[in-house]
């Protein structure tokens, strides 16, 4: 039993040595190998801290010590050329301490000095049994520990942060850094770094820039994030200071079980209503044609629905498709997608994650009633060039990314392209001299200045252009440069400034008859500045503020003449200015470690600017023309009409365990810049608009309530989320509403008020040889039109649903890997058919039978049901060869079901036909080869 | 036909030029679906026509809607009181035609009075539509066509000195002769087996078929600095058409539309001419100015508007028209002049002679022959010339 109990106190003190990561001996037992300095002077009635202060001065060994009542001794020596552990005997041994010197350390403890050997026997498995024989004398292992690599020794090393001082560690300090990629140098974006025990969290940011506040003394900082190999930090904290963090990848681990960053994030952060997929996820996910493509993976998400399979518009939580803010790196943009929405805008290789916010939307965000899409790039490669390419079906893509200045700065250069037109050939003799392509190019460069200074820079260029076997050629694109100086003053504050340009616009020509033949174009144009700051201004409490600013530009359509025979009267509808300023302050106040609030407030202003002409319309009464009651210019500069309003942000967390927290939002959110279509998906030819005099900014309110839990060590992470959301002053379209070139579109338009609630469940496994997500969602989106004054009552004036109204949608996005190289995704989701409405009747009038439609999206059209399948193969993982190669393989719509994208009857010679229109009729299937070299 | 390799069943949108709206076509996987029915059970009255203010009478046809799976294909409204109304109470009869039509006047308006209609059904419900302005419809300028790579299209040009038009609609009647195969010189005797001259061989060689336009066809000028509507689409016709086989004629009827009703059928054409595309507007209920004053809440379609009507025709040779695809082919067939082979092969119509095909001593041998329908044009169409045939 003694030697039992003997072992445990061994084993006890071995892991608290383990735990300062430094194995030390004995001192009176045994001499350290290392040189043992000599020291010299006098020390007078010091107290024994200010000596060890000397003594460190004198040795350069660093000393470790119980700082509890340690001034209590007093030092009172004269030496002359002894070794430091004779003077530490001199002067500690009258006292309780006893004192280890090792490998350039000593520790001085009261009591036992610290055992810097395993006892005798400690790795045997029998035990004698006789306590005398386990003296602390025999050291055995020191030196091959020693000599072994440490590799891990950032780990195992006891990171001193602050200057040391004996003074008793009372408060809080604040800890930042960057975590970044140890190969390539690139930040991470998202990692969570957190203390376990004290319930404290931290995100980095985009630039992977932490900074946490925690209580001085001895903590174990866990550092995670996806993709990425767990790591730990030692720390301990003196004061305020800087811990870089360098992260590995990590290696699609077959056995080690992963705590995913979000996981513990999930529970701990604020935030609710908040989707993030990284880069590694979307590449998994089977898509059509094989690109990875990150809108149709954030379609998986639960509360985000689609109107079809041909647009990459998206409705979050029963917005519409224009009250999403896409940014990708800050700049806004406008048509996220290629191709008739057959590919998203965003180059996969360039992106790191993407993050979808639903309900919990931060402060400094705003401008969109719906959510916020953040797609974030990538960092380039600070160590080597690098690059990848990969070659499917109908688009390939190649990126090059390296340091320019080693270490500091990298660029990355992405480009994809397109090559459908064989595609195009093989449709039938209407369509076969059909064109399509398009192309995107992003530029990015990060520049490290020094230690507080960061520039960021990016470009993003997308075009498109089609003509589908007439020659009207349609075309649109996006341009966005983007300019980021990120200044960190100390730990405890930094700033973001951000300044850019945002470009969209598409033009459509024609040839075809001379004297018709003309040009429309429609662009928008956005300068933004952006000023944000971070101050951490203790453990409780955080702040957030900055100020916002864009300039708006639109063309609202210009239909010129194309050729001298025209006689196309040129028509131009005069550019619209204006300015869209927001300030805001989010507090985040952790009131208990449970307890958590996050409070914002964000105020914007908007200024409808002149030049600009404006009708006034007859009060009360429908904006028709002829209600037009005055007409007045205005001159350039000059504001027209103010909006201004408050927007609230509001969430609250309570955590009831580890794993089990409760969330509770509500926010407010303006937009002022609506896109114009009345078609169900997004076209390439909407246009945009901003509030006038006569347009009101929408409005919207949301209120949510979500539990979540995590399960098997946060594994396995599910959530519960309800919400209720009002919409008001959204705007719907008269039928027959003119909205290209129409010089008073608010007579085409009226505003409808919306309520959209629901419940989102999802279940999450990001690790281990099964991962993916199973998102349930039940939702309902209502409109209601009911003002005779501000047009035309639909359905009578009662609630009716929305386009993209599908109560029920399921989706399983699945990945199982069976080993390094090989992995199967598959994906299946359903959903209720979408409402549309139907013919009531028919009748007969000029010429022809037509359809009589009565209430609006009354009827359903059939449901949805699909599966993908995909087959990643990599090629070897031999770390040191000149190219890494995969496959992909895949079948998109696996049972070739002709999913139904829109049922509609059409009078055709007379008499009306019913249709059913699929996007894709079969199963579709594709090949794309990746190279990273 | 010649068939297309799909490799998917893949949608391709493609966009028309229909004035700037983004019309997008589709091939591929357009399967039928049947109408659903509905549990609406209502019959709407239907109110097409418009109060005709010139030389012409003036025809109001009164119908029902149905349900998509009824059989019937018109319902008729018969037995109503129709009267054009003034707001000055003025008051006109229309009295019914045909079931369903109702017809009166020529009807001369004041033009200061604004009028409409009220129609009294034999069910006891009273209908009225809102008064409109009269509206004078301007002459068509012309009625041209461009040869286009696949075929002709036809446009209408007009404009209005006086700036007051701006909306207009059309209609047209087109008409086209065509030929049998050959000249048929013989005709089969079916009672003695024998083969005499045919008396009329024109009779089943010359004929004439005509069609009504089936679509809303609309133009405006509203977005115009001058009230010409120059190159207006009207119609289609494909270079593999039978339609301009040899003679093609359209007569098109233009007419001034107030704007309400002018909106009121672009609406209409949109929700039911203009829907299969990926970015579909939304087909939305459409209401006219037509209001049952016995029950306000029943819908009525229709939208009633005063105008005149203005006629231009023109023609198109093949000959103006190079390249035309078109062609009517057959396979003549040579009969023995032998009673046996004629009567296998022309009694009962199967055959109608040619011609006949003489040996060098001038004995008719054989009989060239093709099929009725390469012989007899009056089965796809008919032989009675129209009046304004040239």
């Amino acid at each position: 039993m003694r030697s039992i109990n003997y072992r445990m106190k061994v084993l006890y003190t071995f892991f608290s040595i383990a735990l300062l990561c430094v194995c030390g001996h004995p001192v009176f037992a045994q001499q350290d190998t290392m040189r043992i300095p000599v020291v010299n002077g006098e020390f007078r009635e010091l107290k024994a801290s200010v000596f060890i202060e000397q003594l460190e001065k004198a040795t350069g060994f660093r000393f470790y010590y119980d700082t509890t009542a340690f001034d209590s001794v007093k030092v009172d020596l004269l030496i002359q050329q002894q070794p430091l552990d004779k003077v530490l005997q001199l002067a500690f041994d009258s006292t309780d301490y006893r004192f280890t010197i090792y490998n350039g350390t000593v520790f001085i403890v009261r009591g036992a000095p610290v055992l810097t050997a395993l006892p005798d026997g400690f790795f045997a498995i029998k035990t004698t049994g006789d306590p005398s024989k386990s003296s602390f004398t025999e050291v055995t292992t020191y030196i091959e520990e020693d000599s072994r690599p440490q590799t891990a020794t950032a780990e195992n090393k006891l990171h001193v942060i602050g200057i040391k001082s004996t003074a008793s560690l009372q408060g809080v300090a604040k800890l930042g850094g960057y975590i970044k990629d140890l190969t390539t140098g690139e930040p991470v974006p998202g990692a969570a770094v957190f203390v376990d025990k004290l319930k404290i969290s931290v995100i980095s940011d985009r630039f992977g820039y932490y900074s946490i506040t925690l209580p001085k003394g001895r903590h174990l900082v866990n550092i995670q994030s996806l993709g990425k190999k767990d790591t730990w930090r030692n720390i301990m904290l003196y004061g305020d200071g800087t811990l870089n963090v360098d992260m590995r990848d990590h290696v699609l681990s077959l056995k080690a079980v992963v705590i995913s960053a979000k996981k513990a994030a999930n529970i701990n952060s604020l935030q609710m209503g908040v989707e993030k997929v990284d880069i590694r996820t979307i590449k998994q996910i089977p898509v059509v044609f094989g690109e990875a493509d990150v809108l149709r993976v954030v379609q998986t998400l639960p509360g985000v629905k689609t109107v079809g399979e041909a647009s990459t518009g998206f409705n979050v939580r029963g917005g519409s498709a224009d009250q999403n803010l896409i940014l990708f790196n800050d700049a806004t943009v406008y048509n996220p997608s290629h191709f008739f929405g057959f590919f998203s805008a965003f180059n996969p290789d360039v992106v790191s994650s993407v993050e979808l916010y639903k309900s919990s939307i931060p402060a400094k965000y705003g401008g969109r009633l719906s959510s916020v899409l953040d797609v974030v790039s990538r960092e380039g490669n600070k160590k080597k060039i690098a690059g990848s390419a990969g070659i499917g079906l109908l688009t390939s893509r190649i990126n090059v990314e390296g340091p320019l200045i080693k270490d500091r700065t990298s660029f990355i250069v992405g480009g994809r392209t397109t090559y459908a037109n064989w595609l195009l050939k093989h449709l039938p003799g209407e369509y076969k001299n059909s064109k399509a392509s398009f192309y995107d190019v992003n530029l990015l460069i990060s520049h490290k200045i020094n230690e507080k200074n960061d520039i960021y820079l990016t470009g993003y260029l997308s075009s498109d252009r089609f003509n589908l076997n007439s020659d009207t050629v349609y075309g649109y694109g996006n341009k966005n440069i983007s300019l980021k100086w990120k200044h960190v003053f100390n730990n405890k504050f930094q700033s973001l400034v951000t300044a850019g340009h945002d470009y969209y616009g598409y033009s459509i020509r024609s040839e075809k008859n001379p004297f018709n033949a003309y040009n429309l174009k429609f662009n928008i144009n956005q300068t933004n500045f952006k000023l944000h700051f971070n101050y951490f201004v203790n453990s409780k409490h955080t702040l957030d503020f900055g100020l916002n600013s864009i300039y708006y530009k639109l063309q609202p359509g210009s239909f010129t003449p194309h050729g001298d025979k025209s006689l196309i009267v040129k028509d131009e509808v005069s550019a619209e200015q204006a300015l869209e300023s927001a300030a805001y302050l989010t507090e985040r106040f952790n009131i208990t470690s449970a307890l958590s609030l996050q409070a914002g407030i964000r105020f914007s202003l908007y200024n409808y600017l002149g030049p600009k002409t404006v009708f006034s319309y007859a009060e009360g009464l429908p904006k028709t023309e002829s209600n037009i009651t005055d007409t007045s210019s205005y001159a350039r500069g000059k504001f027209i009409h103010n909006y201004r309003g408050p927007e609230y942000r509001l969430s609250l967390r309570y955590a009831f365990t580890d794993n089990f927290s409760i969330k509770a939002g509500y926010n407010s959110l303006r937009q002022y810049i609506h896109m114009m279509s009345n078609t169900a998906a997004i076209a390439p030819t909407d246009i945009w608009k901003l509030s006038d005099p006569n347009i009101k900014p929408q409005t919207g309110n949301q209120v949510s309530l979500g539990l979540y839990k995590n399960f098997k060590s946060n594994t396995i992470e599910t959530s519960a989320e309800v919400y209720y959301k009002r919409i008001k002053d959204y705007l719907d379209f008269k039928s027959g509403a003119v909205l290209v070139l129409n010089h008073h579109i608010e007579t085409d338009v009226f505003s409808t008020t919306g309520k959209a609630y629901g419940v989102e469940l999802m279940i999450k496994k990001l690790t281990g040889k099964l991962n993916g997500w199973i998102a349930y969602t039940w939702s309902r989106t209502f409109l209601k039109m009911d003002d005779p004054n501000l047009g035309e009552v639909i359905n009578r004036g009662e609630y009716y649903p929305a386009n993209y109204d599908k109560p029920h949608d399921i989706t399983f996005v699945g990945n199982y890997r069976f080993s390094h190289r090989f992995s199967v995704s598959m994906n299946a989701t359903y959903s209720t058919g979408r409402p549309i409405t139907i013919p009531i009747g028919r009748y007969y009038y000029e010429g022809s039978m037509r359809a009589l439609y009565s209430d609006r999206n009354a009827y359903r059209i059939p449901d949805y049901f699909r599966i993908d399948m995909s087959m990643n193969i990599e090629g070897n993982h031999k770390v040191k060869q000149k190219t890494h190669n995969s496959w992909t393989f895949g079948v998109y719509n696996l049972l070739g079901r002709k999913n139904p994208y829109s049922v509609y009857f059409v009078s055709e010679n007379g008499v009306i036909n019913g249709y059913k229109l699929s996007i894709f009729g079969a199963a579709i299937i594709y090949a794309n080869f990746n190279i990273r070299f | 036909m010649k068939k297309y390799y799909f490799p998917y069943c893949f949608l391709f949108p493609a966009f028309a030029i229909i004035f700037l709206a983004a019309n997008v076509l589709w091939i591929g996987c357009k399967e039928k679906y049947p109408l659903p029915k509905t549990l609406v059970d209502k019959n709407y009255l239907v109110v097409e026509g418009f109060i005709n203010n010139g030389n012409d009478l003036t025809e109001i046809k009164l119908s029902r809607t149905v349900r998509p799976e009824d059989d019937a294909y018109i319902l008729p409204e018969q037995h109503a009181m129709v009267r054009i109304v003034g707001e000055n109470g003025e008051v006109q009869n229309l009295y019914e035609t045909t079931p369903g039509t109702y017809q009166g006047g020529p009807y001369f308006l004041d033009p200061s009075v604004k009028y409409g209609i009220k129609i009294n059904t034999a069910g006891g419900k009273e209908y009225q539509s809102d008064f409109t302005e009269v509206k004078y419809t301007p002459p068509i300028d012309s009625i041209s066509w461009l040869r286009e790579e696949s075929g002709v299209r036809i446009y209408a040009n007009t404009h209005d000195p006086e700036n007051k038009s701006k909306y207009y609609t059309w209609q047209f009647e087109e008409t086209w002769d065509f030929y049998s195969y050959e000249w048929s010189s013989y005709e089969y005797v079916e009672a003695d087996t024998s083969m005499i001259s045919r008396a009329d061989p024109n009779s089943i060689y010359h004929c004439w078929q005509s069609n009504k336009s089936t679509s809303i066809l609309i133009g405006s000028s509203a977005k115009l600095s001058e009230d010409i509507l120059y190159m207006a689409p009207l119609t289609f016709i494909p270079d593999d058409s039978w339609k301009i086989s040899s003679l093609y004629s359209i007569l098109v009827k233009q007419r001034v539309l107030s704007k309400g009703a002018f909106e009121y059928l672009e609406k209409m054409k949109k929700n039911s001419e203009q829907l299969g595309t990926i970015f579909d507007p939304q087909p939305s209920s459409n209401s006219g100015n037509i209001r049952c004053t016995t029950d306000p809440s029943e819908i009525v379609i229709g939208y009633i508007y005063i105008s005149s009507t203005q006629e231009k025709r023109i023609f198109i040779r093949r000959g103006e028209v190079p390249g035309w695809k078109y062609r009517f082919f057959c396979e003549p067939d040579t009969i023995r002049n032998v009673k046996d082979s004629l009567a296998m092969f022309f009694s009962g119509g199967g055959l109608v002679p040619i011609g006949a095909i003489k040996s060098m001593i001038g004995t008719t041998t054989h009989y060239s022959a093709a099929s009725t329908t390469c012989m007899d044009c009056r089965l796809r169409g008919t032989n009675v010339k129209p009046d304004f045939w040239p």
